[in-house]
Formats: C-alpha cells, sequence, structure tokens
C-alpha cells in the first residue's frame, strides 16, 4: 500500500540531510517512492495515497548486524567466571548457573517445541526498539524469513538469492581460504565472528585464519583481540581491491564488557578507516535492541574514549554504516533514506526538542518509539499511527507503561498465523512443561519423512552458538528431566535487567542506568 | 504335458498396475537439469561424507566417485528409468543399506508388490525349500496359499532365482544378499530401486496337498507410507541419531499393512505396538519371556527404553529371549538404551567416528553436535587417519537411570536382516556378555553407521549441498559404528556380528510360529 509519511526527516543520505518538515513517499512496492521536502511535489501517483502526519522524527529503521536470535528470550547470563579470557572459555562454564542448563538448554527446548512463537517474540523484542533489520538467524530447517523484520542471513534482497553468508562458529583455515573466499567477489557478504575475546588471547589467530578474506564484503563481529596494526592490515586488503569500499567491523560493547570486561579498540578501528557498525549480541549477554546497544556504545565513548565519535558517528553505527554493509550484497539501501531504499523506517518521538535528532535518538527509549514500518508495513506503533498507516490485524501490547499495537499475524502466510497473545501463550506452554513438550516436538520430527521445503514439514531451529556439555542428552534426542526454562526475558531495559547490570559491577555498563530513568 | 497356467481372479486391493504406474512415470520425466543435479549432489556426498568410502574402494573394488563422473558425462541419451536405475546401481554397488538414491516423485512413497512373501527352510538333508508364508486373501487361488512350495520363478529354478534377486541387492555380505534377494522376489520399495523389469511373474508351485500348478501373479504398486496426504519415507528426514535400512522399514510396515492381524495393523508404525511385542513360553514347566524388537524406528530413547524395562520387569525369572530378526534398525540410543535396560552392569556403547575430509571438518565445524570429533578430523591433515576419533552417541546409563534392569538369563536371537542399530545392539548383547546369540544366519546383516539424510546435512552445509528435484533424496553413512570392550574398535560394517549359535530354520519354523527356532533358543538359556 502506497503510503505518505510526514515529520522531520533524517536521511542518512550521503550529506546527511534534515528535511523538517519532510516527506517520506512510500511505494506499493516496498521501496521509497521519493523523500522530500515538505515544500516540493509529490511524486506521481501518491495523490489519494493515506498521508500520517508524524510530528515526529523519521529515520531509516535501525539494523542490528549482530545478534543470535535463538537464544533472546532468555534473560541475562550472570556467569560466575567473568572475566573471561575468550569465546571457548565461557561455553564450558560449569559452576552455577552453567552454560548448558542456563542457556543451551532453555533454548533447545523453546526452538523445537515453539519455533514460529520464539522467533516471533523476538523480532517484536526487536521492534520495540526500532530494529527493521537483525542478523543472527537460527539454522533452520528453512530459511526464516520475512515474518516482521528483516533477517539479514536470510533475507533475498534484491535478486531472489541469498547473498550472505554467516557463521557464528569459526570455520577452519581452508574452508575460509578455498571456498569462503573465492566468493566474496563484490556482490556477496561473509558475517564472521572473529578474534572474540580479550586482548593479547589466543583467539587473535583467527584473524590470521580469516586473511584471505580481508575482501570486500567481510563483516568482522567483535574483533575485540585486535590491535590498530591488525585494522590497518585487513582495512588495507579491502581498499587494494576496491579504494572505494571499506572493512566493517561490527561492535557490540555491552556483551563484550560482560563477558570479558574489555571490548573492542574501536577508536583504533576507526583511525585506520574502518566501518563500525553496532550489534546488540545475544539476549545471555547483550543488551535489548540496538536502539539499548547505542546508549551503551555512546557511554563509552564519552566515558572511555573521549568522545571521539559525533553524536552523527554513533547513529550511522545503527544505519548508514550497516546500510553501507550490506549494500554489497543487497543493492537497496536499508540505511539511509532516498529514493529506491527500502522502506524500512523508524519514527520517533522528538522528545528533546532541543537536542538535535542524532541526540534524540540515542537518548531515545522504547518509550519514544511511535512506528516501526518493514518493507513499507507497519508493524509495531502507537495506535493511532498504526491505524492511520493502515495496519490490520494488530494486537495490543503494553511497552514500558504505554499502549502500543503490535502485528505479528500475516492472514496471508500459512506459517505465521500465530497472533501476539498466540505467542507468549505458545512461548508459556513449553515453559510450564518443557520435557512433555520437548517429547512432543520429537514424536513430530520423528514422524515427519518428507521433503523439508514442503509447507506441512515442521520448523526446526537450532541454535547458532556452541552448545557447551549437553551431556548424554542431546544426542539421544532427550531432555534433562529437571530442565527449567526461565521466564521470557521483558521487552525492555526494565529495572530487573537494570538491576543485574549493577550486580555486575562493571564500569563501562553501570551508566545505562542512568538512560532509562 | 503342458498344465494350464491360472491367475489371481481378483486384484490386490488399493493398488494399481505396475504398467499403469510407469505410464504415468515416463508422461512427466525428470528434466535433464534435475539429473545433473542429483549425480552431482551423489558425487559431493560421496566424496565429502561418506565414511565408509576406503573401506568399500578396497572390499569391493567399486570407484563410485568415477562412476558418477562418468555418468555425469552421458546423462542425456538415458530413458528416465534407465537413469534412475544407474544412479541406483552406483550406490547398490557399494553394498550399504545405509548409503542410498532416494528416488524423486512419484517414486517416493510406494512399493511395488506381489502380495505374497516367500520364506525360505533347509530340510533334514540340506535342501532349500521356499514356502509361500504370507498372501493377501485376494489373491488366493488354485491352491496358491500359505504353506504353497515355490519351484520356479518366470521359468528359473528358485533357488536360482534367488540367488540372481540376491546379486542385484545391496547386503554386504552373502547371507544378507539371499535374506534381502528372498524378500525383493515379492516386494521392491521404489523409493530406492526401479522397479521390476516384469509386468507379471510366472510361477511354478506345489499346492500344500503337493499338486504342481502354474499361475501368474502381476506387480502391483501401492502407497507405501502417507502423512497428511503427502508420500513420505519411514523414517524421519530429521533423525540425527539413527541406523537404518529404509528400505527394509519400508518392506517392514508394507508387510505389516498387507499381512499383520488387523488388531495389529490399527496402531501407527512407530508407537510401542508398531515396534515391539511380548508373550509368554512355557516349556517343560518354566516359563520364559519372549521380547520381539521388530525395529528401533522410535521417536525417542528414554520412553522406548522405558517400554523394554516394563516388559523385562514382568518377565520370568528363568529367561528371556530377545529375537530382533528383520529388524532393520532405527534409533542408535534406544537401541543401546534397551540394551542398558536388559543388563544389570554399565553397557559400553559402540563409537562413532566421522572420515576426514573436508566435507566432515565443515560439518563438525558447523554442528555443536560434532564439537568432540572435530580436533582428531583437523589433526588428520598431519595424522593420516582415515576416520576421526571415535566416541560414542550417548550414555546410555544416564538416558535409563531409574528404570529396572532385567536380571535374568538372556539369549539374543539374529538374522541376517537384523541391520545398523540391531547390529550395534547385537554387538552390545555379544561383547557385554549378556548371553549367547543364536543366529538363523551366520552373521548379521553387517550396517555399522549412523547415517543421515542429504536434507539434512544440508541445512548445515548450504554452500557445499544444493538443492534436489522433485523431493529426491539421498542417505549416506556419515559416522561409522565401532564396537566396544573385547572387539574393540572392530567396524561392524560388512563384518556383522557373528552368531555364537547357528540354526537353519524349518519348515515348522516357517509355517509354525517358529516353534524349533524357539526351542533352541531356550535350549541356550538353559
Amino acid at each position: 500500500m502506497a503510503l505518505v509519511l510526514t515529520g522531520t526527516v533524517v536521511t542518512f543520505d550521503e550529506d546527511h540531510r534534515v528535511l523538517d518538515p519532510g516527506v517520506v513517499y512510500v511505494g506499493d512496492d516496498g521501496r521509497l517512492a521519493a523523500v522530500r521536502s515538505a515544500a516540493q511535489d509529490a511524486p506521481a501517483g501518491f495523490a489519494s495515497a493515506p498521508r500520517v502526519d508524524t510530528g515526529a522524527l523519521i529515520l531509516p529503521g535501525l539494523i542490528d548486524l549482530h545478534n543470535h536470535l535463538t537464544y533472546n528470550t532468555l534473560p541475562l547470563w550472570e556467569a560466575a567466571g567473568v572475566p573471561y579470557p575468550h569465546h571457548d572459555r565461557w561455553v564450558d562454564e560449569d559452576r552455577p548457573p552453567d552454560y548448558s542448563t542456563t542457556v543451551t538448554w532453555p533454548a533447545k527446548v523453546l526452538a523445537q517445541a515453539a519455533p514460529e512463537a520464539l522467533i516471533k517474540y523476538v523480532e517484536v523484542k526487536a521492534l520495540i526498539g526500532g530494529t527493521t533489520s537483525i542478523q543472527g538467524a537460527p539454522v533452520a530447517t528453512r530459511p526464516v524469513d520475512g515474518w516482521l523484520l528483516r533477517i539479514i542471513d536470510n533475507e533475498r534482497l534484491p535478486a531472489g538469492r541469498d547473498m550472505v553468508m554467516t557463521a557464528a562458529l569459526q570455520l577452519d583455515a581452508e574452508e575460509l581460504r578455498e571456498v569462503r573466499a573465492p566468493k566474496l567477489d563484490g556482490t556477496r557478504l561473509l558475517i564472521y565472528h572473529v578474534a572474540e575475546g580479550r586482548a593479547g588471547s589466543i583467539v587473535r589467530r583467527e584473524f590470521e585464519e580469516l586473511e584471505p578474506c580481508w575482501r570486500p564484503g567481510l563483516i568482522g563481529v567483535h574483533g575485540t583481540a585486535l590491535t590498530g596494526a591488525d585494522f590497518a592490515r585487513w582495512q588495507d586488503a579491502v581498499r587494494a581491491i576496491n579504494p572505494a569500499e571499506r572493512a566493517t567491523l561490527v561492535w557490540s560493547p555491552f556483551s563484550n564488557y560482560w563477558l570479558y570486561h574489555e571490548s573492542t579498540d574501536v577508536v583504533a578501528a576507526d583511525r585506520k578507516g574502518l566501518r563500525i557498525a553496532l550489534g546488540s549480541d545475544w539476549a545471555p549477554s547483550g543488551t535489548k535492541h540496538v536502539l539499548g546497544e547505542l546508549k551503551v556504545a555512546d557511554a563509552v565513548n564519552q566515558h572511555r574514549l573521549g568522545g571521539r565519535f559525533s553524536d552523527r558517528e554513533l547513529c550511522d553505527m545503527v544505519t548508514a554504516n550497516p546500510g553501507d554493509a550490506l549494500a554489497t550484497a543487497w543493492g537497496p539501501q536499508v540505511g539511509r533514506l532516498a529514493r529506491g531504499s527500502a522502506a524500512d523506517l523508524l519514527v520517533l518521538a522528538r522528545h528533546a526538542p532541543d537536542a538535535d535528532p542524532y541526540r534524540n535518538l540515542i537518548d531515545a527509549t522504547e518509550r519514544h518509539v511511535r512506528l516501526v514500518l518493514v518493507r513499507g508495513r507497519p508493524f509495531y506503533g502507537t495506535p493511532a499511527l498504526m491505524t492511520a498507516a493502515g495496519a490490520t490485524h494488530t494486537d495490543p501490547i503494553t511497552v514500558a507503561g504505554l499502549r502500543r499495537r503490535v502485528a505479528v499475524r500475516q492472514p496471508d502466510r500459512a506459517d505465521a498465523q500465530l497472533d501476539w497473545p498466540g505467542v507468549r501463550r505458545a512461548l508459556e506452554r513449553v515453559r510450564a512443561d518443557p520435557v512433555a513438550a520437548w517429547r512432543a516436538a520429537q514424536d513430530a520430527l520423528a514422524s515427519w519423512g518428507g521433503p523439508l521445503d514442503d509447507p506441512d514439514a515442521p520448523l526446526v531451529l537450532f541454535g547458532d552458538m556452541p552448545e557447551g556439555d549437553v551431556g548424554a542428552f542431546a544426542a539421544a534426542g532427550e531432555v534433562p528431566s529437571g530442565l527449567v526454562i526461565p521466564p521470557l526475558d521483558t521487552l525492555t531495559h526494565d529495572a530487573a535487567f537494570l538491576a543485574a547490570v549493577a550486580r555486575a559491577g562493571v564500569p563501562e555498563l553501570r551508566h545505562l542506568a542512568e538512560r532509562y530513568p | 504335458m503342458s498344465r494350464a497356467v491360472g491367475q489371481p481372479t481378483r486384484a490386490l486391493p488399493d493398488s494399481v498396475g505396475l504398467a499403469e504406474f510407469l505410464r504415468r512415470v515416463e508422461a512427466d520425466p525428470l528434466p535433464l537439469a534435475g539429473r545433473y543435479q542429483l549425480v552431482s549432489a551423489a558425487r559431493v556426498l560421496l566424496d565429502e561424507l561418506y565414511v565408509h568410502l576406503p573401506l568399500k574402494r578396497a572390499m569391493h573394488a567399486t570407484d563410485p566417485v568415477q562412476r558418477l563422473r562418468l555418468l555425469e558425462r552421458r546423462l542425456a541419451p538415458l530413458s528416465e528409468l534407465q537413469f534412475h536405475a544407474e544412479l541406483a546401481d552406483v550406490f547398490r554397488a557399494l553394498r550399504d543399506l545405509h548409503t542410498v538414491y532416494q528416488l524423486p516423485a512419484p517414486y517416493r512413497g510406494h512399493v511395488a508388490t506381489l502380495g505374497f512373501l516367500v520364506e525360505r527352510y533347509t530340510d533334514a538333508e540340506g535342501a532349500a525349500h521356499h514356502i509361500v508364508s504370507k498372501i493377501d486373501r485376494s489373491l488366493v487361488h488354485a491352491g496358491f496359499d500359505v504353506g504353497a512350495e515355490l519351484e520356479s520363478w518366470n521359468g528359473v529354478p528358485i533357488e536360482r532365482a534367488v540367488e540372481r534377486n540376491a546379486a542385484a541387492q545391496a547386503g554386504s555380505h552373502l547371507d544378507a544378499r539371499l535374506a534381502r534377494g528372498l524378500e525383493s522376489l515379492t516386494l521392491r520399495p521404489l523409493r530406492t530401486a526401479p522397479p521390476p523389469d516384469e509386468l507379471e511373474v510366472l510361477l511354478a508351485y506345489r499346492t500344500r496337498g503337493g499338486r504342481r500348478r502354474e499361475t501368474r501373479v502381476p506387480w502391483r504398486v501401492c502407497a507405501a507410507e502417507r502423512y497428511a496426504g503427502r508420500a513420505q519415507d519411514p523414517v524421519p528426514t530429521l533423525g540425527t541419531s539413527l541406523g537404518i535400512d529404509v528400505g527394509s522399514e519400508t518392506a517392514r510396515q508394507v508387510k505389516r499393512g498387507l499381512f499383520a492381524p488387523a488388531q495389529a495393523r490399527r496402531s501407527p508404525p512407530r508407537s510401542p505396538r508398531g515396534v515391539l511385542a511380548h508373550r509368554t513360553l512355557r516349556l517343560g514347566g518354566r516359563s520364559y519371556g519372549y521380547l520381539r524388537l521388530f525395529s528401533f524406528n522410535v521417536p525417542g530413547a528414554r520412553s522406548f527404553a522405558e517400554q523394554v524395562a516394563q516388559i523385562a520387569a514382568r518377565a520370568p525369572a528363568a529367561g528371556l529371549i530377545v529375537d530382533v530378526r528383520g529388524n532393520p534398525g532405527g534409533h542408535v540410543p534406544a537401541a543401546e538404551s534397551a540394551l542398558q535396560v536388559l543388563s544389570e552392569r554399565p553397557v559400553a556403547p559402540v563409537s562413532f567416528s566421522l572420515s576426514t575430509t573436508r566435507g566432515a571438518l565443515t560439518l563438525a565445524r558447523a554442528h555443536a553436535d560434532f564439537r568432540t570429533w572435530t580436533s582428531s578430523i583437523r589433526a588428520a591433515v598431519e595424522t593420516g587417519e582415515m576416520y576421526s576419533q571415535g566416541f560414542p552417541l550417548t550414555d546410555p546409563q544416564a538416558l535409563t537411570t531409574g528404570l529396572p534392569r532385567y536380571a535374568g538369563p538372556k539369549v539374543l536371537i539374529t538374522d541376517a536382516l537384523s541391520y545398523s542399530a540391531a547390529d550395534i545392539f547385537a554387538a552390545g548383547f555379544q561383547d557385554n556378555a549378556l548371553g549367547p546369540v543364536l543366529g538363523t544366519a551366520r552373521r548379521t546383516g553387517a550396517g555399522g553407521a549412523n547415517v543421515w539424510t542429504h536434507e539434512l546435512l544440508r541445512v548445515w552445509l548450504p554452500e557445499l549441498l544444493g538443492d534436489l528435484p522433485r523431493g529426491a533424496g539421498f542417505r549416506v553413512a556419515l559416522r561409522r559404528a565401532t564396537r566396544a570392550r573385547g572387539n574393540v574398535d572392530v567396524p561392524l560394517e560388512d563384518l556383522g556380528v557373528q552368531a555364537d549359535a547357528l540354526h537353519d530354520l524349518t519348515r515348522r519354523d516357517v509355517t509354525e510360529h517358529n516353534q524349533d527356532l524357539l526351542a533352541a533358543a531356550l535350549a541356550l538359556l538353559d
């Protein structure tokens, strides 16, 4: 449906224009037909399109370039052994709350017993923070694609082909050299976890193994153990192939500080010319969504980095920068508002009228998100804006004490029939009796001897993170009898979340509470 | 004087003639591009992930990868049936029932059948006899009924016909091939092999009364397995801990559908009633338990072990006969957990290894379940090992915590159709000294692997494995099984489990519920 949105348009285009007042014209094809000043004429075909006066900021939808969706119904994991030296160590944490009981098993059971509900819950959680594209699709028996958000790993923009390779677990050097590197031909992406650990730790060698992939299209996640010299080599290698390209690094400061009490040297990376994007990482060690992560980045920037990054540059990390990185594979921009861009939009209250739009975005909380559109369709927002934008099949949802509506069910898709209450019910049913739910799921899987792309085939999700010690049960298709699945992670950075952060006592994270009064 | 040739007056219910089925197949052949997809996928699968490739190359002097390269060069002129037959034959030559080409729609979910079964026994002089052991009532005519003895098959003496049919089977040793040759005389799952060449079979037989007659029985095609209205395989697409011969499981389920008592047919094939049965035998004033394990194709290990433990707990203390004849395998942890509840002592499970190819390493790095296997696959570049280190799939003791154990004496009955998870069960029975193994063949079916589908592997290896056309598929032996305790590191593939005692089936066994076989088993218990 064509749609016209008016407000203060923060374009994030090449000139970072702010059109106040501005107008965004959303075409039937889910792309932006035009982004103009209010003084300009409308493009052809929009004379009768519904017009929504938002009275707010209109921005590109936020992009979360690092996540692991399977785990995002879980609360923060308050692991006993922090700070860990690197990513291979917390996997083997067997002191309570141990890794496999606290993280692996609950996620595994929910993913197999209620896969659709799980994904929709975490999508809604991300939408509430203004996210429209998110990385970290589970490994699945068929691609989880296009329910609410754009799932970066599975997105088939523009030509109907999946152009994004991802790996949260490290690949073998030979595989990187001989299989993945040749595919980085300027049209495909590889989003790859690399050197996640404290400076000087052994995981830095992963970066050396990745050398054949230091090409345009590589998006490195974490890089916490990397130095300025490493960033320089990476950037030089990319530029040697295409001088117009930049290496892309994904920064997840909350997760880094939570697990390692250190984070990526983003100042060095920026000095060497790398493009920096943000990712909120998974719920056991991350923020609720990338809008929360932006506040962590801002606090670190102010208190640890001497304000190296401007407000606009920080905001680029959740819009233009990841959008540019994804444009290598996708063509249509998702992080800048311009004619032809994807109609992924965030409408945000201008809650601090005296501050510029970028500071407004950084300081915004869930309370300030007014409307979120993905592919030009409204999925979340205030009741008034959702109605004005033509949303259908919506359900009420309370977010930070405010009334909102969310469109979860898609009547036109046989595999997307759950509504928001149905999502919660399905997950709570599994929580109530995980063993029975698991067995029922295993029975359903055992009954299916058909192709996996059949619409009636059971959807099964597998976590993309290491499992730790799951003992004899996992391979046997069994589940520990006393398994407890924790309450569903709340949708906002609420008092319980901030209390857990306070208990951790990590100085770099304590400022987050100041942003959620 | 020539005899008049009879024929059944009625057709097998719920079936179509083979000619009609073939007309449908040929009306919509697989496009050439689909053939290339299949051959290419087969090559990658065998070269990169098939764990027995070195063994098969050595033991059977076959090079499937080269055969596939050659096949790829001459795909265009082949007819629809020739193509499927050639590709299936590459896999058949591996003599590995785990590793199969699965034909696309419309073969999927269908079997060709003559509507009766044949069993074989040897008499006191060692002469083989082939008896009709089961028949659909619609086909009974002119003394062609249970107990009729076959003499020739399309003019070929029956013994030779079975041998010829056996040579076309994938069983890994002669006994296994003979057993399958016998079964496939009258029943052919079309998912794993092309349809029979002949539309009908000319049989010479003796009636129970001893009269010699001839008849023509037509091949018919019927649906083997359906779920939600769709053709299905009888084995889960998504199983990660399976060891099973899908063809035999299909045959088992079809046989059950055609010939089992009506009451038994009502329970789903993978339900407890569909996979196991038990009763009490009385001999010489004493009672013994008899536990029949038809299949390990069950959804989970714990619930299956609970069933077995319950039965064993009620079994007389004098002894228990466990019978896994014809068991095509299934869920390996279920088999090992069942074994555990039959043993008072901890059972040492079999170990599994992957090949050390790059494909196996990529899988091991991508899939968390393979974490323990990764380092030895990586090390193979330096060590030159063909197989990774071996690790058990699971711990049967942990899975059966709290369940009762059967403490009485036990004997296990096997045959050459006891395959894969049933091989593993038999190996565990022998290696952990649960009791003697009584075979109706010298060895079990000799399938020693954990098998995965192409579709499931593709979930983890999307860059390596592509789409397949029309629901075609492959199953591949991914991890090879090696035995435990005194037979540590001895592979099961191609070797199977050697019986401690042998029993040749008698006519009474074939026609009167295995009476002589059970007596032989009881003799071993005492």
